[in-house]
């Protein structure tokens, strides 16, 4: 019963600070103490959340990001593996490739936009920018993934005389992956965040972020802000998943620490 | 001892053949003119244009500008991040109250901020700072509250034996032990927030590097736009050095963490 107490009291708690600032925020847009069209009441917002499911536009636009921030994520995170890979297996590229790597990595990604503006590859372009961003947390880790297979594993597998592809697949990928599977999620939470950036940026394919930029301009604040929950839900949900899958895999990386 | 030396030539050697040679080739092929000349420009170019543009003190300005605002809005995001992470790591409840609302807040894609951020303050310094605060007070609070709290158990207890009072524990237990954890969030703060200079300059500015990147695009001139990607790359690069050397200089008895 005590624990109950002490939960009951612990959500309260959480609740306290939102609570607050829903109804001030609330009270302020009712009584007319802030600028109504610069914070939209909660009514407001909802009113014109059902205005854009209505139209379609709210689902059209979401689609378009979703879409878009999965190409980029296919593409850089794949690229980023493979990169990964290589420069794990071989000492020579490594010293060869990762001083550039790293050169370029140090470029603020939005500074890329108007570059990629210029090259003028429509879609293509948005979607080079956010793949960008996500190749680099997968090469990284993955990187680093192969780098740190234990000695004895290889060792074994060499007792066992296996082939170099059978050394890859049986050893160097299998204890690599929870690595690249944290690269993986952080790729993609770098890459959603890219995605309005993006359609911010390269204006005219659609999008959420292109949708919350011309309601900026039309002054719709109401709009604006249900593009920001819409955006903070989805970036949540991927995360979640992420996180999930990546917990899925990781008895794997328990049954290695525990063999350490 | 110059065995070591003529080591460390022959590595930064390897590295420089990636490099020199994709200098050579585009220098090729644009002599050649293989491809439009808006799109590749030759390497040369970009240089003389850089050396233009130091000449003319263009260059400096822009660089003063997007550096104030960095600082301005790094100072504000990580002393807030660091103010918010002590206190909810010291005290369970403020912990219970102020974190959920500032996990749901970090879900939002930072660059989701920028059409509410304009709609509230307008496209002047405010909203650039802001902005950026935004970007350096998360990174700051995750690892304030994760360096804090990861402070082992027997440190606290040897001050609560020599009946440290709570300033004296923060000021020379808890904060010491933390400081590594501290650097890591200053400098992934500090990183953040040149990148989203670089991105509010892109969307609204008259003067700044991301500025220059995007003024070079308008005028279809590619060498700007390099000397920009190229600038704002090495100042990074610069900040995270300085930090590093500021970090071993501080820290002796730590290795530096490997962030960015």
């Amino acid at each position: 019963m005590k624990i109950k107490n002490i939960k009951l009291t612990h959500v309260l708690e959480a609740a306290l600070l939102p609570a607050t600032i829903f109804v001030a925020w609330f009270l302020a847009s009712r009584y007319n103490v802030l600028p109504g069209n610069l914070f939209p009441s909660p009514s407001d917002v909802l009113a014109g959340f059902y205005e854009v499911l209505n139209d379609g536009s709210f689902f059209y636009n979401l689609n378009i990001s979703v879409i878009r921030v999965l190409k980029g994520f296919l593409l850089g995170s794949t690229t980023g593996f493979l990169i990964g890979i290589t420069l794990g297996m071989s000492r020579f590229l490594e010293k060869l490739i990762t001083p550039i790597f790293n050169a370029i990595r140090q470029v603020p990604l939005p500074a890329w936009a108007p570059l990629l503006v210029l090259v003028s590859l429509g879609e293509m372009s948005r979607v080079l920018f956010i793949a960008m961003g996500a190749c680099y947390p997968v090469v990284l880790n993955t990187f680093e993934g192969v780098k740190s297979v234990r000695h004895d594993y290889m060792e074994v597998g060499r007792m066992f005389k296996f082939s170099k592809v059978k050394c890859f697949f049986k050893i160097i990928l299998p204890s690599s992956f929870p690595a690249t599977l944290t690269g993986l999620r952080l790729s993609l939470s770098i890459s959603w965040m890219l995605v309005v950036a993006a359609e911010i940026f390269m204006t005219s394919g659609g999008g959420i972020g292109e949708m919350m930029w011309a309601c900026r301009e039309f002054s719709r604040m109401d709009l604006v802000v249900v593009g920001i929950i819409a955006i903070a839900f989805v970036g949540f949900a991927m995360n979640f998943t992420m996180r999930k899958l990546e917990r899925l895999f990781s008895f794997w990386r328990i049954t290695l620490k525990q063999s350490r | 001892m110059p065995f070591i030396k003529s080591e460390k030539i022959k590595t930064v050697a390897i590295g420089l053949i990636v490099p020199i040679l994709l200098v050579i080739f585009i220098e090729v092929i644009c002599k050649l003119e293989m491809v439009p000349s808006q799109i590749v420009i030759p390497p040369h170019k970009v240089v003389i244009t850089f050396l233009e543009l130091m000449n003319t003190g263009e260059l400096s300005e822009h660089f003063r500008i997007s550096l104030s605002r960095v600082l301005a809005g790094f100072v504000l995001g990580a002393s807030l991040g660091f103010i918010t992470g002590t206190v909810i790591a010291l005290s369970k409840r403020s912990e219970r109250i102020v974190a959920p609302l500032l996990s749901a807040l970090s879900q939002v894609p930072l660059f989701g901020w920028i059409p509410i951020l304009i709609l509230w303050f307008g496209i002047g310094e405010t909203f650039k700072v802001v902005f950026i605060a935004f970007g350096a007070f998360f990174p700051m609070l995750i690892n304030t509250f994760e360096g804090i709290h990861g402070v082992p158990k027997s440190y606290i207890e040897v001050a609560r034996a020599f009946e440290f009072s709570s300033v004296k524990l923060l000021g020379k237990v808890l904060l010491p032990a933390a400081l590594p954890s501290l650097f890591t969030g200053i400098k992934l703060a500090l990183g953040m927030s040149w990148m989203l200079v670089v991105g509010a300059e892109l969307v609204a500015a008259g003067e700044g590097v991301g500025y220059l990147i995007v003024w070079g695009r308008q005028l279809f001139q590619m060498d700007i736009v390099f000397v920009g990607i190229a600038v704002v790359g090495c100042i990074g690069y610069l900040m995270f050095l300085t930090l590093n050397t500021f970090e071993s200089s501080l820290m002796r008895w730590h290795r530096p963490t490997a962030t960015k």
